[in-house]
């Protein structure tokens, strides 16, 4: 039995087919919400977000037009959300590491944790010493760099579809993954085993 | 790496595949410096591919998206009353509540109360500013009609008969100054 396209199923929604919305949402469920996990760290807000993202793509069914790729189209409204969050996320007061250190102890509760993007007990013990190196290192990433890195590593976004993504050339994505890449060497050199070149 | 060798950027263009000079590949093979740049780059994407956070969607979650979906209208009111529409209209909004109260404000307030030269208010009270009081103008020297007359017209003893009868005032020590402890 063939599979429809992202395409087609888009082209039924658009003409008002629930099921067609469904497949899309079952489809593109799991890959998004670890985007925006990955761009945004807190679980909940990523949820969200995504469920956010879905809810555009709906809106807009009746003005939908297949000229890209259905998932170009998807990760570009995911994109803007996840930079949109990150920028209000940063222009919220936060509690000063030094204060949190000082009380031995996190006095921040849940909804502040969530708002500050801070992961939760639960997620800090989940997460290994390893991975959280890894993730600090992309989250000190420029808010597009980190994009890049994410959908090229870990979305499995073509180099073009990711131009379209972040609306640059094709040649400025791949110099945003180098200098990506090299900043990424340098913070992560204790876990490349041959150290640095 | 020597004056031949390519710089980084092709390096890690070919590492990602996003070239495949052959010049380039056949002098990574035979360049040890140039192989090892290009094996860390590899080495960089196995480490990354090491993060791999939990991201199980909730269970409710095609639930929400359904339920929110099937109120379009709903939806439609948020663009306007929710945070999207709000970060573009709030500053423009703001500027013309604040011009509309400035206006407002100004419409209804009071006319200005003209002001008294110094000199008459010490000398109703003298205790408020002695220095001046002490020195009457000397430019316009008034009789004692003129200045009972000029009391009576202060704005702060519009009642002048009212106050000149006030029972704690009549009954000061007629000469004294000062109230005793």
């Amino acid at each position: 039995m063939a599979v429809d396209s992202d395409l087609e199923l888009m082209l039924r929604v658009s003409r008002g087919d629930a099921d067609s919305f469904g497949v899309l949402l079952n489809r593109h469920r799991g890959p998004l919400l670890s985007y925006f996990v990955r761009m945004v760290r807190d679980r909940g807000l990523a949820e969200d977000l995504a469920q956010e993202a879905f809810l555009r793509v709906y809106q807009a069914r009746e003005r939908y037009q297949p000229e890209a790729k259905f998932t170009t189209w998807l990760y570009r409204i995911a994109t803007n959300l996840a930079l949109n969050a990150i920028r209000d996320r940063q222009s919220d007061p936060v509690l000063p590491e030094a204060l949190v250190a000082e009380t031995n102890g996190d006095f921040a509760s849940p909804l502040e944790r969530a708002q500050d993007g801070r992961p939760n007990v639960e997620e800090q013990l989940a997460e290994s010493d390893r991975e959280r190196m890894i993730r600090e290192a992309i989250e000190a990433l420029p808010e597009k760099q980190r994009a890049a890195v994410i959908l090229h590593k870990y979305q499995d976004v073509d180099y073009r579809q990711i131009a379209s993504i972040l609306k640059v050339s094709e040649s400025a994505v791949k110099s945003l993954l180098f200098r990506a890449y090299e900043s990424l060497r340098v913070r992560l050199e204790p876990l490349l085993e041959g150290g640095l070149v | 790496m020597r004056k031949n060798c390519p710089d980084r950027e092709d390096i890690f263009m070919l590492a990602k595949g996003m070239t495949s000079e052959r010049e380039a590949l056949a002098h990574i093979t035979n360049c040890a410096g140039c192989r090892k740049i290009f094996e860390s780059y590899r080495r960089l994407d196995d480490v990354l591919e090491q993060w791999n956070p939990d991201a199980q969607a909730s269970p409710w979650f095609d639930a929400r998206v359904r339920a929110a979906a099937s109120q379009p209208q709903a939806r439609g009111m948020r663009g306007f009353f929710g945070l999207e529409l709000n970060r573009w209209l709030a500053a423009p909004v703001l500027a013309a509540l604040l011009v509309m109260v400035g206006v407002i404000a100004f419409r209804h307030s009071p006319p200005p109360v003209p002001v008294k030269p110094v000199t008459q208010v010490a000398a109703v009270h003298p205790a408020v500013a002695p220095a001046q009081a002490a020195k009457p103008a000397p430019a316009a020297p008034q009789s004692g009609a003129q200045e009972v007359s000029m009391y009576q017209n202060l704005s702060v003893l519009e009642d002048y008969d009212m106050l000149a009868g006030f029972d704690v005032i009549s009954e000061l020590p007629k000469g004294s100054s000062k109230v005793a402890d």
